[in-house]
């Protein structure tokens, strides 16, 4: 392939910055001219002399005007050009510092964004990697969009989560925006007449200048795309929103958009599409993150220093995705920056963090440390009962990864993340669990239209009790292991196709518990029989641009699970083979407006088994087995998406149906804490969930933000539960609103605030009670079918921007979680009266009301 | 283990609770049966009450005429009713290894149930002991467990003759053949003082072992049935009284121990 680095060559890099163009506006540059009967590419010459504007036209069309005549002197340049064409049917306009001419003839105007009509040209690629300029991070999700300079035709890609991008186009003169949030956009022209490789840096988007980066391109998602249900966010995008105890939580914020539901008052566990808490695919730089939370949920396992980019699919994901039935959560690390060494970090009511990053080589590769750790423990210290402030209750993550590129085709990667929590009494009992992660990745650019990703990656999660006091010593570990190799490949494969493909191989290794002890520990030492399986999956998937409208998504995840042998861990006891299939459609009306629909089915092979409201450290997650069949659902779903207001609101509406397969309850009175095999103590069933969800986003200027409202409906159906009726899932909740808001009040100054209501749990509370021995207990009848009390809420934050010294930044961020004191109920108990014996009491609990917070974070 | 854990639950959940008014359907009445066979004599008894509604009072009236019989080994001995809806026989011990069949007669209703007397585990001793993350007193109980037989437990703690509402059951499944030392967790949870052990107190544990089934009942009643309980979903116990009661019978084995907390 012929590779051509042109990143000079023909380019005027600007940053469309707001002095600039308004020094050099067609309309304000004065010009003195005089023309005799020349032709208009002489005229072009001349104006051309005279200002800083280069003319972008098609040879043939300026070739047809030769006799032009005129005389101006210091005349604004676009009556100037007004009166020059006239008569010709050739349209100007001005692009940044380009002026662009356009033929257009009157009896048959062209249609906007069909391409040009006569005989094709050449086709060329034009390939490369989105990087922020200051840090050399490459750019996920940015918009890379080509207009012709000399029709209104145009198209758009999005860099991927590397930040490599390629367009194919027919050879000619192009204006390309490239944009992305928090960005400013680079806007340039180049003449494509052969494969061309052109890296971008972005600029940070001052503050004060995110007015003015409103675009005819959106930057936050693409109308053009098949792909729905899909939700990105940057860290900073939602670094000014209100927290609760200080902490960002990615995790937490993405609860406020539709189709994502809160696990609970505080709580970073979330349900998406009527599915269950497990049925989310959470991977952080790919690896799976099997407990994303600390203590009891109310903290996530991500470091908002740590943490780049979320992207969340809810519906009609990518076939490189599969494992869960509801929804893919991708987290991407930070890289490090390439270019200096730099620190980060804050400190707040409950925890602290520090972040180091830096070039390991200027500009080739990166280095980043991340840490945080929570000091929970110190308030236990406050107390004066010994037992109690001798105890330990904390949690730390670690977040690790190095970038090194080989040269221009290769990079490598290495991530890695280890978070522990930790609770015990004085070293003599305890426990302790977390997660640990690592990837290597390899990135190869085998030219500028196959681009591929191979990566290698261990996932663990842990939990340990140990118990050390004399004469009873054990402990007991329990353990999930996956070892997991995946072969990514994108084939730009001309203007019309993009084929994504890969395979991916994962061993998994379950312990569901094994206990050590000493002889006189008064327990026995055993080991429930370790589970071994394998997930093998191939995909691949077509993105066809069928017409300028119309774009199509249609593919296959085939997967196979096997079941392996206990003893020897080699031999397949059992496979499952599925077919997932992937489709989906975009139809866009015009502009601004499109429509989608998508098709999705996913499997799920590995299923958490807990029967906690609460996230538990000893939630056991157990793989198929011959009782236990991967769980399977289908989801239809249709989308409307409109720019508002010339793009600076994005209406999203988007309906789904789905229905699961094989899904898994607990029997009454099942004991999870057993070696018996769990298949007794489970049961099986169905589920379906429907729901409409809305979102009206601003996501640029001084005031951003977005309101969301979710109507939906989740039920199950086992066999064995509620007389075998259909009954409403725990997290179904009717209606579920967030409205979210950050406004830039001053340079110093950010508010924010949000409101969130939503209909109570599904739950089940009895309709009776009688006596056993002389004690009160309760009758149950049919299954989730009272409510919680309806919950909502404000959150209030502000944040000050301290002064900059030099490298040196900071911030302090106020919040008050729960602004006006709502009780919300965390949890509804019900027990003999407290005063009165003879009664029985409803009692309710509530967690966070007037939650204030203060964190100091800075940079330099 | 798996308290360890729970017992965090309090200290991070510091949250405010409040009594509210839910408006609670009401259902149809069932029949609940607690009846036992143990190896004393004179502790043969069957109690048979109804349901209520949640807002009706705690007073549960017996339910008379029905007739109650106890089988062993084709020995059928029926059972009199001794004030209201309590069915006694002072002439039946119960003896370990031997099945019983308890049948009720209830208006044209028939409630059975089977239990089998396990062979009795000694309990060897009693102590007071303190709670991991708390200065709470508990006491703890040790015991022999027989290898290579599943064995159940069920111990009921009285403090100066109060009955603790907490239902302590186990099995062996960790602790098959161990010498074992198990302490009786609970949260007083109505902050009533009396249910704290204090030096003075006379506290006396009945040590019971019973048979899978009736473990059973009084585990899922235990994780189910308290209202409390972190569960997901509450749920009524397995009970082990065929015919649509809940309940349970259980021919058990039972050994008493009391100190005095000093």
């Amino acid at each position: 392939m012929n590779i051509r680095t042109i990143t000079t060559v023909l380019l005027a890099l600007a940053a469309t910055a707001f002095t600039a163009a308004a020094a050099q506006d067609i309309s304000q540059v004065k010009v003195t001219l005089r023309l005799q009967h020349n032709s208009l590419k002489e005229a072009m010459h001349a104006i051309e002399q005279i200002t800083p504007f280069k003319f972008l036209a098609r040879s043939e069309d300026v070739d047809a005007v030769q006799d032009l005549s005129l005389e101006a002197t210091s005349q604004p340049l676009d009556k100037v050009l007004r009166q020059l064409l006239k008569g010709h049917d050739i349209q100007f306009r001005q692009v940044g510092t380009n002026i662009v001419l356009r033929y257009i003839p009157s009896k048959h105007p062209v249609s906007y964004n069909s391409p040009v009509a006569y005989s094709a040209p050449e086709k060329y690629t034009i390939s490369g990697a989105v990087r922020a300029q200051k840090t050399g991070e490459s750019v996920i999700g940015a918009t890379i969009r080509a207009g012709s300079a000399t029709s209104s035709f145009f198209t758009a890609t999005v860099s991927n989560e590397y930040g490599f991008y390629s367009l194919t186009l027919p050879a000619g003169s192009y204006h390309l925006e490239i944009s992305t949030v928090g960005m400013a956009t680079v806007a340039l022209d180049i003449r494509l007449n052969g494969d061309t490789t052109l890296n971008i840096p972005l600029a940070e988007a001052a503050r004060d200048l995110q007015e003015v980066t409103v675009r005819a391109t959106t930057p936050g998602r693409s109308l053009r795309t098949p792909q729905m249900g899909m939700e990105r966010m940057s860290m900073s995008e939602i670094k000014d929103l209100p927290v609760i105890f200080g902490e960002k939580d990615v995790l937490k914020t993405i609860q406020m958009l539709p189709g994502i539901k809160s696990a609970g008052d505080g709580n970073s566990g979330f349900y998406v599409r009527g599915g269950g808490a497990d049925q989310n695919l959470i991977l952080l730089d790919e690896a799976t993150v099997y407990n994303p939370s600390h203590l009891l949920g109310f903290f996530s396992t991500f470091n908002s220093d740590a943490i780049k980019n979320i992207v969340v699919y809810k519906g009609g994901m990518p076939a490189q995705y599969g494992g869960r039935l509801s929804s893919v959560v991708d987290v991407k690390m930070n890289e490090g920056n390439n270019r200096d060494l730099g620190a980060s970090g804050g400190i707040g009511l409950i925890a602290s963090r520090l972040n180091i990053e830096g070039p390991i080589q200027k500009d080739r590769s990166s280095f980043l440390v991340s840490g945080r750790r929570t000091y929970a423990d110190m308030f236990l210290r406050l107390s004066n009962d010994s037992t109690v402030n001798k105890s330990r209750l904390y949690f730390y993550d670690l977040n690790a990864k190095m970038n090194y590129k080989l040269g221009e085709k290769d990079r490598l990667y290495f991530s890695g993340y280890f978070g522990r929590d930790v609770l015990s009494q004085d070293n003599l009992a305890g426990i302790n669990w977390g997660n640990t992660t690592a990837t290597a990745r390899w990135n190869h650019v085998f030219n500028s239209q196959l681009f591929s990703n191979t990566s290698l990656i261990y996932s663990n999660y842990d939990f340990k009790i140990t118990n050390k006091e004399a004469g009873n010593e054990f402990n007991i570990i329990s353990q999930i292991k996956d070892w997991n190799l995946k072969e990514d490949i994108q084939w730009y494969a001309g203007s019309a196709h993009t084929v994504n493909m890969g395979i991916n191989a994962v061993h998994h290794a379950i312990r569901p518990g094994e206990i050590t002890a000493n002889k006189d520990a008064g327990i026995n030492s055993m080991i429930f029989p370790r589970r071994y399986s394998l997930e093998n999956a191939l995909y691949v998937t077509d993105t066809w641009k069928a017409s300028g409208r119309l774009t199509f998504t249609y593919g296959i995840r085939l997967s196979a699970f096997n079941v392996l042998d206990t003893l020897q861990h080699s031999k397949i006891t059992k496979t499952y083979f599925n077919a997932e299939p992937r489709v989906a459609a975009a139809w866009q009306l015009n502009e601004i407006t499109s429509l989608k629909a998508s098709y999705v089915r996913n499997t799920q092979n590995l299923h958490l088994v807990s029967n906690s409201t609460t996230s538990s450290p000893t939630d056991r997650w157990v793989a198929n087995t011959d009782i236990i069949r991967p769980e399977i659902s289908d989801q239809v779903s249709l989308g409307y998406y409109k720019d508002l207001a010339a793009g600076r609101w994005e209406l999203t509406v988007e309906t789904y149906y789905k229905t699961m397969q094989h899904q898994i309850d607990y029997r009454d009175g099942a004991n999870i804490y057993t070696n018996e095999p769990i298949e007794t103590q489970l049961l099986f069933g169905k589920g379906r969930a429907y729901g409409i969800e809305w979102l009206l986003k601003k996501r640029m200027g001084r005031f951003t933000g977005w309101v969301s409202y979710t109507l939906s409906k989740t039920e199950r159906k086992i066999d064995g539960i509620n007389n075998n009726q259909w009954y409403n899932a725990r997290q179904d909740r009717t209606h579920d609103i967030a409205i979210v808001g950050t406004y830039q009040v001053s340079k110093k100054w950010t508010i924010s605030a949000d409101w969130i209501f939503y209909t109570g749990d599904a739950v089940t509370f009895p309709s009776g009670k009688y006596t056993v021995d002389g004690n009160v207990y309760f009758l149950y009848t049919k299954r989730n079918a009272y409510r919680m009390p309806s919950y909502h809420r404000l959150d209030l934050g502000a944040t000050l921007q301290l002064k900059k010294h030099r490298r040196f930044s900071s911030e302090l961020n106020f919040s008050l979680y729960n602004a006006y004191g709502r009780q919300n109920a965390y949890q509804i108990t019900f027990r003999q009266g407290k005063n009165d014996p003879n009664k029985t009491e409803a009692v309710r609990t509530s967690l966070f009301t007037f939650v204030p917070s203060i964190s100091y974070n800075f940079k330099f | 283990m798996r308290s360890a854990f729970l017992l965090l639950i309090p200290i991070v959940l510091a949250g405010c609770q409040k009594v509210i008014s839910i408006n609670l359907n009401s259902t149809e009445k069932k029949y609940i049966v607690s009846g036992r066979i143990t190896d004393q004599p004179g502790e043969c008894q069957v109690s048979i009450t109804r349901t209520k509604d949640f807002s009706e009072n705690n007073q549960f009236p017996g339910v008379s005429g029905a007739a109650v019989t106890v089988e062993d080994q084709g020995v059928i001995t029926t059972l009199q009713e001794s004030g209201s809806g309590l069915y006694i026989c002072d002439t039946l011990t119960g003896r370990p290894g031997h099945t019983y069949l308890l049948t009720i007669r209830l208006g044209g209703e028939t409630f059975s149930s089977a239990s089998t007397m396990p062979q009795p585990v000694n309990l060897d001793s009693m102590y007071v002991s303190t709670a991991p993350l708390s200065k709470t007193r508990y006491i703890t109980v040790t015991y022999k467990d027989p290898l290579n037989f599943p064995n159940y437990y069920h111990f009921i703690q009285y403090i100066n003759g109060l009955k603790e509402p907490t239902i302590f059951v186990s099995d062996d499944e960790f602790t098959d053949g161990q010498k074992v030392k198990s302490q009786l967790q609970y949260n007083n949870d109505t902050d009533n003082p009396a249910r704290d052990i204090k030096k003075g107190d006379s506290v006396s544990i009945d040590m019971i072992c019973n048979d899978a089934a009736v473990y059973q009942f009084w585990y899922s009643l235990s994780s189910g049935a308290t209202g409390a309980n972190e569960s997901a979903s509450p749920a009524n116990p397995v009970s082990n009284i065929s015919g649509g009661a809940v309940g349970y019978f259980s021919a058990q084995t039972i050994q008493r121990k009391t100190l005095l907390v000093n």
